[in-house]
């Protein structure tokens, strides 16, 4: 992987985190602040899942070895997947289908998942594909390192 | 015009690639002009929809409001704004019983809370199914049973389907019906036979600190039509002869009239808009290959200097622009669909004025003309510059002309 495509993903999983973890705070904000509601906590798990994504993200920035970058790229796949669920599946969003958590919050946040996913999967299997294998098999059918 | 063979795609895809930044600047640039192509044509189509048959779709001649109402009423009426107000008992018996009109149907209006006793905060409406010719041509589907107590028909943006239930207040009610979408207020309103809506009222006292009267003769809003047509003079005369009542005479026709100045203005404002965005389209991409015709000058000489003909590098700097017009346009269409399917709520909400979501044909023939047109702005703009590509390989070739 070139080095301006690493920066370049590293950057876009960085932002793509930073709006996961604030984006429901301060942009697409829930719909309600009270404890008990799914939204509250949806967001509040989302500012965890988010700070990882962007440390992850910052790391891919440093990090140029190959298979360090495979592993960074399918945490950030999972945290990814986990983030889409978490909002869909796990926890929940508020069931008016006319407020904001609703009509704004949850659709931006799928929006923003799906891309970390796509992004995350597209690095990884990208130095997959370009990555050297770990071994290889020899004629007389020994598996050795390379 | 001869198809390119393999290798002179090949070639015109290796160009784009070589060029990342000029690339994906010309792709943005055409995704934009797709995504605000079919965006906006969709919501002056909508808006221009919503309108054509609004005044089919408000259903009576006028509608007759509190006086002081009449802006909260055409807030209930376009937007479905919720909204409590009531007519005095003794006028809405003369109106209802009075030969100035030949229909006369009451409606009572309910604005429920915005709290967590109700599933949403929306507009009940309580009819009399009897006397009703306003809501019941928008039904979905023709209602097998009378409308009995807590059963409820809802507007076509409330989430609910028949059979299912809904709760307003401390009571579940049975969803039996579903509306068409009308454009207007009822989209967001549920409504319900009288008895149903004065039970609701009771139940809203329990929750609200503000208490409604609680009288059997309560009527918000009544929708009568005249023998006669639509006139001002006709609307004059009934705001004079019913002044002393404390009601107003809202007519129809005059509140389509001015929804329709304030929205051709708006069509207008955005067909220009579309306009200026083709011109600068159009502009930005034949300054850009012709800025870059010079810096390419050598490539074409070569090309030229290997024995391919003028009409050859036309071919290929047209290959090369549909290559990006494709790309673009299909990024902006991906976008569109993802940002509407998305926000479809959200728009529909913000959307205050009377509007009709076009149906999977329409929206799919708006989506393959935003391509169609994106496509043509593109080649217009290749085949201006590349006019001017041979001259400029021809020019390198002679002595000095590097």
């Amino acid at each position: 992987m070139k080095n301006h495509s690493r920066v370049a993903s590293g950057i876009t999983i960085v932002v793509l985190g930073a709006l996961l973890a604030l984006g429901p705070q301060f942009i697409f904000k829930i719909c309600s602040q009270e404890t008990a509601t799914n939204s509250f906590w949806t967001a509040r798990a989302l500012l965890g899942i988010g700070g990882v994504i962007v440390l992850l993200g910052a790391a891919m920035v440093f990090v140029a070895d190959a298979q360090l970058l495979i592993g960074l790229s399918f945490a950030t796949f999972l945290n990814g997947v986990l983030a889409f669920l978490i909002p869909n599946l796990l926890i929940g969003m508020n069931t008016d289908p006319n407020s904001t958590c609703r009509t704004t919050t949850l659709p931006a946040l799928n929006i923003v998942s799906i891309l970390l996913i796509i992004v995350s999967g597209v690095v990884g299997a990208s130095l997959l594909v370009s990555a050297q294998p770990f071994s290889r098999r020899t004629s007389t059918g020994a598996v050795v390192p390379r | 015009m001869r198809p390119l063979v393999r290798g002179s795609l090949d070639l015109a895809v290796k160009n784009l690639r070589g060029q990342p930044f000029r690339s994906s600047l010309l792709t943005s640039l055409l995704a934009l002009l797709t995504f605000s192509l079919i965006s906006g044509s969709l919501l002056s189509y909508g808006l221009s929809n919503g309108l054509r048959s609004a005044s089919s779709r408000l259903g009576a001649d006028y509608m007759v409001v509190p006086t002081g109402y009449e802006q909260k009423s055409e807030g209930a009426l376009l937007s479905g704004d919720p909204s409590t107000f009531y007519l005095d008992a003794g006028t809405v018996d003369q109106i209802i019983k009075s030969s100035d009109f030949t229909k006369a149907s009451p409606q009572l209006y309910i604005a429920t809370l915005d709290a967590a006793c109700c599933d949403a905060p929306v507009q009940l409406i309580g009819f009399d199914p009897k006397t009703d010719f306003t809501i019941s041509p928008w039904l979905t589907s023709k209602l097998t049973d009378q409308l009995g107590q807590g059963d409820i028909i809802v507007g076509s943006n409330i989430n609910a389907v028949s059979g299912g239930e809904l709760q307003f207040f401390s009571t579940n009610y049975r969803v039996v019906a579903k509306l068409q979408q009308t454009g207007m207020g009822f989209d967001n309103s549920v409504f319900m036979n009288m008895e149903t809506a004065h039970a609701a009222i009771k139940d809203y006292n329990r929750y609200s600190p503000t208490k409604l009267p609680d009288r059997q003769d309560l009527v918000s809003v009544i929708a009568v039509d005249t023998a006669q047509r639509y006139s001002s003079a006709e609307q004059m005369y009934l705001n004079a002869e019913y002044q002393q009542d404390g009601v107003q005479f809202i007519a129809s026709q005059q509140l389509i009239s001015n929804l329709s100045q304030s929205l051709s203005a708006f069509l207008s404002f955005v067909t220009v808009l579309l306009a200026i965005l083709l011109l600068v389209s159009v502009g930005t991409l034949t300054i850009v290959t012709l800025v870059t015709l010079n810096e390419r000058k050598r490539e074409f000489a070569i090309y030229r200097a290997l024995g391919s003909s003028r009409s050859w590098l036309t071919r290929l700097i047209l290959t090369e622009t549909a290559i990006l017009s494709i790309v673009g346009a299909t990024a902006g269409i991906v976008i569109f669909i993802v940002l509407a399917v998305s926000f479809k709520t959200l728009i529909l909400q913000k959307i205050t004025l009377p509007f009709v979501t076009p149906g999977g044909p329409t929206t799919g023939a708006f989506v393959i003309g935003g391509f169609a047109a994106s496509l043509a702005v593109s080649l217009l703009a290749a085949s201006i510059s590349s006019v001017k590509a041979s001259a400029v390989a021809d020019k390198a070739l002679r002595p000095g002309g590097f």
